[in-house]
C-alpha cells in the first residue's frame, strides 16, 4: 500500500508552496487537510485554530511510502512506531540539510508530529472502510513532546526559505543522504551536535564558542602539536576559504575563538580578547558557526570521496599544513577536497541575494 | 463552568493580579502549594489556574491527568498590564530566572528538571495570553508522570534559596563570564536527547575548565582529576561510594582517551553512570567557586592567600591551590575554605 509520510517541519517558512526535493516535497497544507488528518472536520475547538493556522502556516515534509496494508489496517501504536522508523532516516538527513543549508540548526520535527495519509482512489477502493476510520478519528500519527503546537502556528520561523532556496536546498539534501554513512562517524557526530546545540535557546555565546572550538579541535587537531592555536586557525581556515587571499583573515577570526576558549579555560577575563572583536560577540559566534557548516560540509565531502584514506595515511592534514609554504599548496587543497559532486552544494548565505530577513517570507 | 470545577468545586483560581507571567520547571515537585527561592515564587497551580492558562492549547489528553502531574510552575506577578512591546523582555526574563531556579536546584542535589525555555512561558494580562513554546512542550505534564523528576523537600527551600542568591550575585559581577560557561556546560550536559556520549564530552570539557588552566605560581603537584577526587573527599568525608575512587583513580584516563579517539560510542562503559561520576565534583566546585567570586569572601581569604604566595591569583586558582594541598596532606587549607559553605 502506498501512503504519503507528513512531517511538519517546527519552525520553517517558505515563500514557495512546494519545494521539490527529488523523491519527497516540502509543502504547505490548506487547514481543512489538516484537520482531516487530526479526525476533526467536525470540532468546534479545532475550527478557532483556523485563523492561527492560515495566517502563518506551518510547513510539511512529505514523502510517499510503500509499506505493508496491515500497518495502515491495524491502527497499533506498535505499527506507528514501525512506519515512523521508515522515514526516520530521511528525516535525519532532511534535519541535517536543513541546518547545513541554512547555518541554524531547524527543531527536530520529532518533537513535533508526522502523519501517515493512505488516503487514495486506490486504496479507497481497495479497502473500503479506510474513509470512514479516517473521518472519525484521523489518520494514523506519531506526537513528539510539542505535540499538535508547531502544526497550528508558525508565527516565529527560525528558518526561512525563499523561491531561490529550492533548488540548493534540494541539492543539499541529496548530499547529506548520499553522505549519511560518513556523517555518523562519532568524530562528525560530536561536531555536528555541537553545532546543532549552539542553535539552543537560552545557550550564551561564550557556551557556544566552546562547543564550538573543542569540537573542531578535535577534528583539526586530533594529535597533540606545537603551536596548537594557529595550528587550529590554520587547518579550519583552509578548509573555509574559497580563495587563497581569504585565507589570513579567516584564521584571524579563528584564532580569536580559540583565544576565548583558552580564556574560558584558564578563568581569565574575556574582556580583553573581546576588545579585538570588530563586531558583537553574538554576531561573531553566528558567522563562527556557518564558517564550522562550510568546513564540516567540505570535510564530508572529502571523507565521502575517500574512504579508503584514514588514521596515519590521510594526507589531508598536512596538505593542509602545507597551504602555507607551498605557492601551489592551496589549488593542490582544492584539488584534493573536491569531489565527484556534479555540482558543489552551497549555503544559503552563499547564494545570490543573500540577505535572509524572515520578516520577507510574508504570512499567507 | 471550567471542567475542574465541575470535578473539585472548591478550587479557583487564587492569581489576585490579572497580570502575571507562568513558566513550568518540569520535573519538579513539591508538597506545599507554594515556596519562595530567592526572590522567585514558586507555585504548585491547581487545574483551574493551569486550564485558565493553557485553554488556547488543546489539552485534552491531558486534564484527566494533571493531578498526577502536579506540575511546579514559576509564578511572576506584575502590578500594571503588560505592553505588547514588552512581551519578548517579559518572556525573556522568565527564562533567565527560571533558569538561574533550576541551575540552583541542580547544584544542590541531583534529578531531572528542564528549564521553561525548552518547554512553555505564558504571559497573561488582562485575558490576554502569550505564549512561547519550545521543542519540549508538554515535558512538564510528562516527566512527573514517567517519574523524572526532583523533589523539593520542605527543609531544603532555605538551602536551595542560598545557592539561588549566590548564583544571581555571580551572575550580575564582571569577570565571572568563565565560571558562567562553566555553569552552561554543566547545564548542558542535562539537556534531553542530547546522548549520553556527547554529555559525558560536554562534562570532561567542563571538568578541565573548573580543575585545570591554574596559574603556574600555585605550583600543583596532583592533576586535574586528583583535584576532583579530592573535593568529593573533603565535602563528602566518610560517605563517599568506593566507586568515585576507583572512576577518577583508574578509568577516567582511558574514557578521556576514548572521547579524544572518537571510540566512546563503541565502548560498553556505562555512560549514565559516567555522567553522574563526573556531575557530582562539578556540582561542588561551582558551589564554592560561586561563594570565592564574592568580593567580601575574596577579602576574608587574604591571609590565606599570603601564606601561600598566592596574592593576586584568582578563586579558581584558590580552590585548585587548596585543593591540591589537601591531596597532598595538608588539610589547612581547605579547613579556611570550609568556613565558606553555603
Amino acid at each position: 500500500m502506498q501512503l504519503k509520510a507528513l512531517t511538519c517541519l517546527p519552525c520553517v517558512a517558505s515563500q514557495a508552496e512546494v519545494i521539490d526535493l527529488g523523491d519527497s516535497r516540502i509543502v504547505h497544507l490548506p487547514f481543512a487537510e489538516w484537520l482531516v488528518l487530526e479526525g476533526q472536520s467536525k470540532s468546534a475547538p479545532y475550527d478557532k485554530l483556523d485563523l492561527r493556522y492560515s495566517k502563518n502556516p506551518p510547513r510539511f515534509w512529505e514523502k510517499t511510502i510503500t509499506v505493508d496494508s496491515n500497518l495502515v489496517l491495524n491502527r497499533t501504536p506498535e505499527n506507528v512506531r514501525v512506519l515512523a522508523d521508515i522515514v526516520e532516516g530521511e528525516l535525519e538527513a532532511l534535519v541535517k540539510a536543513l541546518h547545513w543549508y541554512a547555518g541554524a540548526a531547524p527543531i527536530h520535527p520529532i518533537h513535533s508530529v508526522t502523519y501517515f495519509d493512505p488516503r487514495s482512489e486506490e486504496n479507497c477502493a481497495k479497502y473500503s472502510e479506510l474513509d470512514a476510520v479516517i473521518s472519525e478519528h484521523g489518520v494514523q500519527r506519531r506526537y513528539g513532546e510539542s505535540e499538535k503546537e508547531y502544526a497550528t502556528q508558525n508565527e516565529n520561523p527560525t528558518i526561512a526559505l525563499r523561491l531561490i532556496d529550492a533548488v540548493p536546498l534540494a541539492r543539499m539534501f541529496g548530499f547529506t543522504r548520499e553522505t549519511q554513512d560518513v556523517w555518523k562517524y562519532e568524530e562528525y557526530e560530536l561536531a555536528s551536535q555541537s553545532l546543532r546545540l549552539c542553535s539552543t535557546p537560552g545557550l550564551d555565546w561564550p557556551s557556544r564558542i566552546m562547543l564550538l572550538v573543542s569540537a573542531y579541535e578535535a577534528l583539526f587537531v586530533p594529535v597533540e602539536v606545537p603551536e596548537t592555536q594557529k595550528t587550529f586557525a590554520w587547518r579550519f581556515a583552509c578548509l573555509v576559504a574559497e580563495r587563497f587571499e581569504e585565507l589570513s583573515v579567516w584564521a584571524g577570526w579563528l584564532r580569536l575563538a580559540y583565544q576565548l576558549r583558552s580564556d574560558m579555560i584558564h578563568g581569565r577575563p574575556l574582556s580583553r580578547t573581546l576588545k579585538k572583536m570588530q563586531i558583537s560577540p553574538q554576531e561573531y559566534v553566528a558567522i563562527i558557526s556557518r564558517l564550522g557548516v562550510q568546513a564540516l560540509s567540505k570535510l564530508i565531502r572529502y571523507r565521502h570521496a575517500h574512504p579508503d584514506v584514514e588514521g596515519t595515511s590521510d594526507p589531508l592534514l598536512s596538505v593542509l599544513d602545507s597551504v602555507a609554504i607551498q605557492t601551489n599548496g592551496f589549488s593542490v587543497l582544492q584539488s584534493l577536497i573536491s569531489s565527484d559532486l556534479a555540482e558543489p552544494i552551497k549555503h544559503q548565505w552563499q547564494i545570490e541575494n543573500a540577505h535572509v530577513d524572515i520578516a520577507d517570507t510574508p504570512p499567507q | 463552568m471550567l471542567i475542574s470545577q465541575i470535578l473539585r468545586p472548591n478550587e479557583i483560581v487564587r492569581f489576585n493580579t490579572p497580570h502575571y507571567g507562568l513558566a513550568p520547571i518540569a520535573g519538579l515537585q513539591m508538597q506545599d502549594n507554594a515556596v519562595v527561592i530567592g526572590d522567585q515564587i514558586l507555585l504548585r497551580c491547581n487545574r483551574a489556574e493551569w486550564e485558565t492558562v493553557e485553554r488556547g492549547y488543546v489539552f485534552k489528553d491531558w486534564h484527566a491527568d494533571y493531578y498526577n502531574a502536579n506540575p511546579v510552575f514559576l509564578f511572576k506577578p506584575f502590578d500594571k498590564p503588560i505592553a505588547a512591546e514588552s512581551f519578548a523582555t517579559a518572556s525573556d526574563d522568565l527564562a533567565r530566572d527560571a533558569a538561574r531556579v533550576v541551575t540552583a536546584c541542580r547544584l544542590y542535589k541531583t534529578g531531572r528538571l528542564l528549564e521553561p525555555i525548552y518547554t512553555v512561558r505564558i504571559l497573561v494580562t488582562d485575558s490576554f495570553f502569550h505564549r512561547v513554546v519550545g521543542p519540549y512542550r508538554t515535558e512538564y505534564l510528562a516527566m512527573p508522570v514517567d517519574g523524572l523528576t526532583w523533589c523539593l523537600e520542605a527543609n531544603e527551600a532555605q538551602d536551595v534559596g542560598l545557592v539561588y542568591e549566590n548564583l544571581k550575585i555571580m551572575q550580575q559581577t564582571e569577570g565571572t563570564d568563565p565560571l558562567c560557561a562553566v555553569i552552561d556546560q554543566f547545564n548542558l550536559s542535562h539537556t534531553p536527547a542530547v546522548p549520553n556520549y556527547f554529555s559525558v564530552s560536554v562534562l570532561l570539557t567542563a571538568t578541565e575548565m573548573l580543575f585545570d588552566g591554574v596559574s603556574k605560581r600555585v605550583a600543583l603537584k596532583t592533576t586535574r582529576y586528583d583535584r576532583a577526587l579530592q573535593i568529593l573527599r573533603w565535602w563528602i568525608r566518610d560517605g563517599l561510594d568506593p566507586a568515585f575512587t576507583e572512576f577518577y583513580l583508574n578509568q577516567i584516563h582511558p574514557l578521556r582517551n576514548a572521547v579524544q579517539h572518537h571510540t566512546l560510542r563503541n565502548t560498553e562503559i556505562d555512560l549514565a553512570e559516567v555522567k553522574f561520576r563526573l556531575q557530582v565534583p562539578l556540582m561542588i566546585g561551582i558551589r564554592l567557586l560561586i561563594r570565592l567570586y564574592r568580593t567580601e569572601v575574596d577579602a576574608s581569604l587574604s591571609e590565606l592567600k599570603q601564606a601561600h604566595g598566592w596574592q593576586g591569583l584568582g578563586p579558581k586558582d584558590l580552590l585548585n591551590g587548596c585543593l591540591d594541598r589537601g591531596a597532598c596532606g595538608d588539610p589547612a587549607p581547605l579547613q579556611e575554605l570550609m568556613k565558606l559553605q553555603g
